[in-house]
């Protein structure tokens, strides 16, 4: 469902994805890892078609996104880490226009918007009253995933997606995509929170400085690692091993007592 | 399933889309109660003001001046009130640094967002515009040579002069992106969004001046004249009218009808995959900059640790408001655009008295400085108060000051260094050049006082953090034009005064009593503001 060949992205001197090639199937959740700045955001930018790749492909439901962007814009929903939306719409507008833009006509919009708030806990009055800047951050959160969905399409990918939900609504999400994978739905799932991504993906991949350093079923990868944790096989190959001893270090130069008082 | 009227479907919600965005504006993102019924309804309250403001163009367009000049003075006045109202749109719309990530995964071409927008701006504009213009147009009605013609001529001319206008300002955007790059793209939008602003404003002022010095009697056109955009459309309507058919009136008219298609052409069809760039280009992480070792601090925080800073300066959080203040102006988009753009323009107010026959003999050169100092220092201490960073802003609350004082010095200070020095220096040189007198830089003092006390009214009349207060920009248009007019109208009798002392032989008396009032006067408002808690209250 998603191929990337040789995928590279280079700002100026800096090279943010690195020759990455990767085949994810229909039916498939991956977890897409990586510490801040390794060009997990990029290549799922790339993958949308938002950032044009310096060299290599894109292909997404058997198109390829320099040819037939449009095709593969409309096989996509894609979450955005930054969760933005245009915060002096009501939600009800925002999901209108989101609607309006994949086509879906306005009736067929507002139920599947009723079945999509009765999911998450969200009142109809509140979708239409408030402006979304008056929302929290996980309503917000929420908005932004319904946006995603609300097309139904066959790839999804998904950049800190719970960032802001509370658990229940976590809890709920993350049944909603493995049901969808089910279905046969691709999903990739962009996340810090490791715990969650060994629950919920069928497979793994770490990127370390644009470059692909680890791809494989959470099990398998812990397995091949000794019987390490995720969280430990990740710290090892990302450089982030020494953070405990450097912490405790850290932590030795604060005064005993709190602050000095002047 | 693509539907076969897709396009014309998502044309519709774009339009829905960015017409909430313009008439709601940015500033409603920080009203949690904002009712959208209610704004309706204040749009038509909005609506019926704007025709009210038409009376001033009545009253500033001569009645018995000869038709082109008469047709040219309302193109001009439409210009600056239009031109003010497209920058506004355009910061509003044009460039949602965040839009990326809402609308470029979606199928939807960035062509389309980017003619969608312009439309809204358009229509918006137009019909405020046409508004604007409607007493003025019945008080045309009344001249020999106009009849009902007028209204469609004139229609139409406001329609090019928007459109040209727009699409101006659109294509300064596109040029700078395909000859500065995408890596300086911020920067650039910025200057360019300035530069066309300033280069709207000081023509459409130009073009003002200059028709209304113009004496009706015995007044014969030029071609030259064909160099002022708004004769063209005067020209246009011309014709329209069937006045004299002169190879004058047909270039204008040809002008009037080619430019404004031509450069809508170019912005929103020739150059508009350069819009795709730029948005995309908004969204993506610049390269870090590479710092050479000892080089981390930048300029300005070396200059704030030297120890002739620190004795003008000599409280930390002092220097901190002066960073702070540095750093907003020089690279926060928003905070730039209005300082800038409103410095230009202030700046070169002295240019129209010029214009207006204050020449380098008039005795009163010198003197017409106090009310343009007096709005710089005003608009100095208005914008520091402003650039919506309500969370950044925090960081003060938690920190234990006991009042905003500090923070509003030295950002005072910083644009005092960025700006107000600056400007002095531009017109104490032009005026000793003008005069090849060094001894009219004594004129200027009674400015450099009026101006410098000037920059701390805003903080007295509207107490709060540095930086953390809304986007005046969608301040009752009243409000705002009191703010700028009391500056003004104060320093006009400030210099009045200092010209009469200067006749007189008391000049120089007169400015040791300025400067003791002035001096008491900013120790009053010091203390005022040493006063005043710190504003716990957060937006």
């Amino acid at each position: 469902m998603i191929k990337l060949t040789d995928l590279t992205k280079v700002y100026g001197a800096q090279t943010a994805v690195d020759h990455l090639s990767l085949e994810i199937p229909a039916g498939q959740i991956v977890g897409l890892l990586g510490p801040n700045g390794a060009g997990k955001s990029t290549t799922l930018k790339m993958i949308t078609g938002m950032l044009r790749p310096t060299s290599g492909t894109v292909q997404v439901a058997g198109y390829d996104a320099t040819t037939h962007l449009m095709e593969v814009k409309r096989s996509l929903g894609f979450v955005p880490e930054s969760g933005a939306l245009y915060e002096s719409l009501t939600g009800l507008e925002y999901l209108r226009m989101v609607a309006a833009l994949y086509g879906i006509e306005a009736e067929q919009a507002d139920v599947r918007i009723q079945e999509f708030i009765q999911f998450f806990d969200i009142t109809w009055q509140a979708l239409g009253e408030k402006i979304l800047a008056a929302y929290s951050k996980g309503m917000r959160r929420k908005i932004v995933i319904i946006a995603a969905l609300l097309h139904n399409p066959p790839v999804l990918l998904f950049d800190e997606p719970l960032d802001g939900l509370d658990v229940n609504a976590a809890m709920g999400f993350k049944t909603l995509i493995q049901t969808l994978a089910k279905q046969g739905r691709t999903i990739v799932y962009s996340s810090h929170i490791l715990d969650v991504v060994e629950k919920v993906c069928h497979r793994v991949v770490i990127i370390h400085q644009g470059r692909l350093v680890l791809d494989g079923a959470p099990a398998e990868v812990s397995a091949q690692h000794g019987g390490q944790s995720l969280e430990a096989v990740f710290s090892k190959l990302t450089g982030g091993d020494v953070l405990r001893e450097k912490a405790e270090n850290f932590a030795r130069t604060f005064t005993p007592g709190g602050a000095e008082q002047p | 399933m693509v539907p076969s009227n897709l396009k014309a479907v998502q044309r519709r919600a774009l339009y829905t889309l960015f017409d909430r965005i313009y008439k709601r504006g940015r500033r409603v993102q920080w009203n949690r109660d904002f009712n959208p019924e209610k704004s309706r309804r204040r749009q038509w309250l909005g609506y019926a003001i704007v025709v009210a403001m038409g009376m001033l163009m009545v009253g500033f367009v001569p009645g018995k001046t000869p038709f082109l000049v008469f047709v040219t003075l309302m193109h001009s006045f439409t210009t600056l009130v239009a031109g003010l109202g497209v920058m506004y749109a355009c910061s509003e719309i044009l460039f949602h640094e965040q839009e990326s990530d809402i609308l470029l995964h979606r199928p939807v071409e960035t062509r389309l967002i980017l003619q969608v927008k312009a439309w809204v701006i358009f229509n918006n504009i137009y019909l405020q515009i046409l508004l604007f213009n409607l007493l003025a147009m019945a008080f045309a009605l009344s001249r020999p040579e106009v009849d009902a013609r007028f209204l469609v001529s004139h229609a139409l001319a406001l329609g090019l002069n928007i459109l040209g206008t727009l699409s101006f300002v659109i294509l300064a955007y596109h040029v700078c992106l395909k000859l500065f790059g995408r890596e300086r793209l911020r920067n650039f939008m910025t200057t360019a969004q300035i530069v066309a602003a300033f280069a709207i404003l000081f023509s459409s002022q130009a073009s003002l001046r200059y028709f209304k010095a113009i004496d009706g009697s015995a007044w014969q056109p030029s071609v030259w004249l064909n160099c002022f955009p708004t004769v063209w459309l005067a020209n246009l309507e011309s014709l329209i009218l069937g006045l004299p058919r002169t190879p004058f009136l047909w270039t204008g008219v040809v002008l009037a009808l080619l430019v404004p298609l031509l450069l809508a052409w170019l912005a929103l069809s020739v150059l508009a995959g350069a819009y795709e760039e730029a948005v995309s280009a908004l969204n993506e992480q610049a390269p870090p900059r590479r710092v050479a070792p000892g080089q981390e601090r930048r300029w300005a925080e070396r200059w704030t640790l030297s120890w002739w800073a620190k004795i003008w300066m000599r409280d930390p959080v002092e220097r901190a408001g002066f960073l702070l203040t540095l750093a907003q102006v020089t690279r926060v988009r928003n905070v730039k655009l209005k300082f800038f753009t409103r410095l230009l323009q202030f700046s070169t107010y002295p240019c129209y008295f010029m214009m207006a026959g204050v020449d380098a003999q008039s005795p009163w050169l010198g003197f017409f400085f106090p009310g343009v100092f007096g709005l710089i220092g005003y608009t100095l201490g208005d914008v520091i108060l402003h650039s919506e960073e309500f969370s950044g802003a925090d960081i003060f609350r938690f920190t234990p000051l006991p009042s905003p004082a500090a923070l509003f010095y030295g950002a005072r200070k910083a644009t005092l260094v960025l700006a107000f020095i600056p400007i002095l220096f531009i017109w104490s040189t032009v005026l000793v050049l003008l005069t090849r007198d060094v001894a009219i830089l004594e004129s200027l003092i009674p400015s450099v006082l009026f101006g410098l006390t000037c920059s701390y009214v805003p903080v007295l009349t509207k107490p709060s953090l540095i930086f953390s207060l809304s986007d005046p920009v969608g301040m009752a248009f009243s409000k705002g034009c009191l703010f700028q007019l009391l500056p003004m109208l104060v320093g006009a009798l400030i210099g009045g005064i200092s010209y009469f002392a200067q006749q007189v032989g008391l000049f120089h008396a007169w400015v040791l009593v300025l400067a003791v009032g002035f001096f008491f006067l900013s120790k009053f408002f010091r203390a005022r503001l040493e006063r005043q808690p710190l504003d716990l209250e957060a937006t």
